[in-house]
């Protein structure tokens, strides 16, 4: 019999509640202008991949990375996999100092986000598992200005055209994971994807007897995406206790449609500067493959590779990079390469120290840029690695991230972004459901 | 497990603490294909200059109370530009507290003191103020700047001359008598009900002469005022109630290209302007600007005509009463007036430019909306001859568009 424990799952809501407040500290910050990249303006805003707080460690190989207590969002197949009911909130802060071939000195921004929430439940432990997540699917937080003075017949002031580029697109997936025999793995997911991308140019002077000038340019789309994923596994290969999963996710082309506006003014108080304009973006597909290799519970290995032609994007309104009325497309194909390890000293020894319980990563990938301006190849090169660090809740776990890499080059037009990034995730793991047996 | 918690606080500070940060400059322009807009001037030039009637008011209190007046004007002028003139005034007064025993004390001089902050016309005019007692009550609320006050018989007559810093009426000793209860009387203020100041018609240019009213000032010196003497004391009744009755003569005659508008008259001006050329543009200034002859006023030898130093900008629906806008003031680097604070103007422009506002018509008028300002004959030499965009009234728009 299969009973509902109400004081685990009292404990497991305040748990979760913690971490959504947690999560609600860069949302906060978020309102008070923060800003990344400028290549965040291509497209649809620079894409972004959560699976989990272990992959983001390991160089983002997510798609055979197998766990009960992460759920990795990239392949709906591991969801399988899940003993317990699991919730995790991760959030990020970035710091980036960007430089280019014509100005002097650097621009430096600071950016918090939130990565990802998302809930797993074990419909059948080990056999059929339930996700429900919520994660970024990309992030536009560009801003580059320009001074200048204006005369007037009275008097010369100082004013700032600041172009500046906010919102993204949000995803919210929901999906099944089902364990096939052994070493089968299979499951699908549903993903709502919506959003607003803002183009902002905002003036402001020195002088207070001007107002700011706020013309916005705001995309909004929606449309719903599938994505199918599978793994095999393959156990005692080299020990008796040891795996070399092979995962292969494919998330299928969507069709956003949505309206496009041109704004004046700020928030509620906007004034439209011209008609609404229907229309539609079509967002390529995304194929991923990894492998990964656990050896006993102390070591694990992956690896990611991730295709998505951007060269097929199709959209009827213009975007960063796209405007196929003008001929305008700086769009290219985006490739990923990443891997990384994990080290748990203490492997399935409960009893060991903190320390020992600890687990440490590292990784590493590198990126070819959805976007190619003036044709020109844009790479991310980044280490990634972070620590696990257990709680005295079974099943909880404190993860601390960080990435440092670079983007791009000082060449041309190119910008190179040297960029850090920290990030803060909880994971919470509770067992739900308790079978008693009837003596 | 103290730790993770000590990690958790230190993050979650910095998070809150760093996301804020941001350094913006030029860097990655080069990569952003938007059309790159910048802050430019349009002037639009008035299409339409005209005149237009507005509702005067000169009455009003003398202690700061709304409605507020602290001048009364009295006098009687002929300009050729402007058009003639006369004013008559009206003051009441307020019984202070009197000092202990002043009522048994009979009242040996009564003199109303005028202190002269203002002259409009010829400053070496001399002419007689005729002083009568008003009959009735009367309000400064609501009065129109045309009614004439009840009055009995003439009580005094008193020459003033633009030379004279202080006018003084000394009321007959037969009227004192006959008024010796009523300044310590606590009916004063129902029983008496102020004076009349009447010019004479004066030979040659005359003069249009300015008294202030304002009870306020702390230099007692300075405030015209009732003087009720006994033999043992003098108590000074502050005027409260004010009123000049304004009126016009011959008009004037402009000089071409110039459009002369005369305070105390119930006259401003009235502003079109065609906005075709900068629909939906985003607007971050809008400036007013009256462009001003002053060669046509200030002092011409001996004729003064003051130039106003203060106007307000109302706009003017389709229907309904003009709303004020802001006020205008002299230009820094120019004779002109200018809106100064123009918040209200360019939210007004922005909401035309968008197809959002009624209003197509401005209107300068004399007094700020608040009127606080004292009545005056001001004038304002409006240059409207529109052969430069700087000789014609007109709005200075600061947007932002690509096409400067």
């Amino acid at each position: 019999m299969t009973l509902f424990s109400t004081r685990r799952v009292l404990r497991f809501a305040g748990a979760c509640a913690a971490a959504v407040a947690l999560a609600g500290a860069p949302a906060r910050a978020q309102g008070l202008n923060n800003y990344g990249s400028v290549y965040s303006r291509y497209g649809l805003g620079e894409r972004t991949d959560f699976g989990s707080s272990q992959s983001e460690m390991v160089g983002g190989a997510q798609t055979a990375l197998r766990s009960t207590l992460y759920n990795g969002l990239a392949n709906p197949a591991l969801w399988s996999d899940q003993q317990i009911t699991t919730f995790s909130a991760a959030v990020g802060l970035q710091g980036i100092r960007s430089t280019d071939a014509t100005t002097d000195g650097a621009s430096r921004a600071t950016a918090g986000d939130v990565a990802g929430i998302q809930l797993g439940i074990p419909i059948l432990p080990t056999r059929l598992g339930l996700t429900l997540a919520y994660r970024p699917y990309s992030r536009v937080n560009y801003r580059a200005s320009i001074p200048g003075s204006l005369v007037t017949e009275d008097d010369t002031t100082a004013f700032a055209l600041n172009q500046e580029g906010a919102g993204g697109l949000q995803r919210i997936s929901g999906g099944l994971g089902l364990r096939l025999g052994q070493a089968v793995q299979i499951g699908a997911s549903a993903d709502v994807i919506f959003g607003t991308v803002e183009y902002v140019q905002r003036t402001t002077f020195e002088e207070g007897a001007f107002n700011e000038v706020r013309q916005s340019r705001s995309t909004r789309l929606s449309g719903i995406s599938g994505t199918l994923g599978a793994a095999v596994t393959a156990r005692s290969l080299a020990g008796d206790d040891d795996a070399l999963t092979l995962g292969l996710a494919v998330t299928l082309p969507t069709r956003l449609t949505g309206t496009q506006t041109l704004t004046l003014g700020e928030s509620l108080d906007r004034d439209t500067l011209a008609a609404e304009t229907e229309g539609s973006a079509t967002l390529p597909l995304l194929t991923r493959g990894g492998l990964s290799y656990r050896s006993g519970a102390r070591w694990t290995a992956a690896i990611d590779a991730l295709y998505e032609p951007w060269t097929s994007f199709e959209s009827t309104l213009p975007v960063g990079g796209y405007n196929e009325p003008a001929g305008l497309n700086d769009l290219r194909d985006r490739v990923r390469v990443g891997g990384g390890v994990e080290l748990l000293p203490a492997g399935r020894d409960r009893n060991a120290g903190l320390l020992a319980r600890t687990a440490y990563r590292l990784g590493a990938y590198g990126e070819r840029g959805l976007y190619a301006p003036d044709g020109s190849t844009v790479q991310t090169y980044a280490i990634t690695g972070g620590v696990s660090v257990p709680n005295r809740i079974s099943g909880a776990r404190i993860d601390l991230g960080f990435e440092v890499g670079t983007r791009g080059a000082a060449e041309g037009a190119l910008v190179r972004d040297v960029f850090a990034r920290g990030s803060l995730t909880l994971n919470f793991g509770e067992r739900w459901f308790i079978r008693r047996r009837i003596e | 497990m103290r730790v993770p918690a000590l990690v958790q606080a230190a993050a979650g500070l910095a998070l809150v603490a760093l996301s804020a940060c941001q350094d913006p400059s030029t860097v990655g322009l080069g990569l952003i294909d938007e059309d790159s807009p910048s802050p430019n001037v349009r002037v639009l030039t008035a299409a339409t200059v005209d005149t237009v009637k507005y509702d005067l008011v000169t009455s009003g209190l003398a202690d700061g109370s709304t409605p507020t007046q602290t001048r009364v004007l009295v006098g009687n002028v002929r300009d050729a530009l402007y058009g003639d003139a006369a004013s008559t005034a009206y003051v009441d007064a307020l019984r202070p507290t009197l000092p202990d025993g002043f009522d048994d004390r009979p009242i040996t001089r009564v003199t109303l003191e005028l202190r002269r902050e203002y002259v409009y016309g010829d400053t070496t005019a001399a002419f007689p103020i005729e002083l009568r007692q008003v009959q009735g009550a009367w309000s400064p609320t609501g009065l129109p700047p045309d009614t004439t006050l009840g009055t009995g018989d003439l009580l005094t007559t008193t020459t003033v001359s633009g030379t004279d810093s202080t006018v003084v009426f000394t009321l007959p000793a037969a009227w004192v008598a006959a008024n010796d209860s009523l300044f310590s009387s606590s009916s004063f203020s129902s029983s008496f009900e102020g004076f009349e100041l009447r010019p004479v018609v004066a030979a040659g240019a005359g003069a249009v002469f300015g008294f202030t009213a304002t009870a306020s000032n702390r230099i007692v010196s300075r405030r015209s005022v009732i003087r009720v003497a006994t033999a043992r004391d003098t108590v000074a009744f502050p005027l409260s109630e004010v009123f000049s009755r304004i009126t016009s003569g011959t008009p004037g005659l402009a000089p071409m290209g110039r459009r002369l508008v005369r305070a105390g008259s119930g006259t401003g001006i009235k502003l079109t302007f065609g906005f075709n050329d900068v629909l939906r543009l985003p607007l971050s200034q809008a400036v007013l600007r009256l462009p001003l002859d002053a060669s046509l006023a200030g002092t011409d030898g001996t004729f003064k005509r003051p130039l106003a130093r203060l106007a307000t900008v109302f706009a003017r629906p389709a229907t309904g009463a003009p709303q004020y806008l802001t006020n205008l003031r002299p230009a820094a680097s120019s004779a002109d007036l200018r809106t100064t604070v123009p918040a209200q103007l360019t939210q007004l422009v922005q909401g035309i430019l968008l197809g959002q506002a009624t209003f197509r018509q401005f209107e300068v008028r004399f007094t700020d909306v608040l009127q606080t300002a004292a009545v005056s004959l001001d004038v304002l030499p409006v240059i409207t001859d529109g052969s430069t965009p700087t000789t014609q009234p007109r709005l200075s728009l600061t947007v932002v568009s690509a096409d400067a």
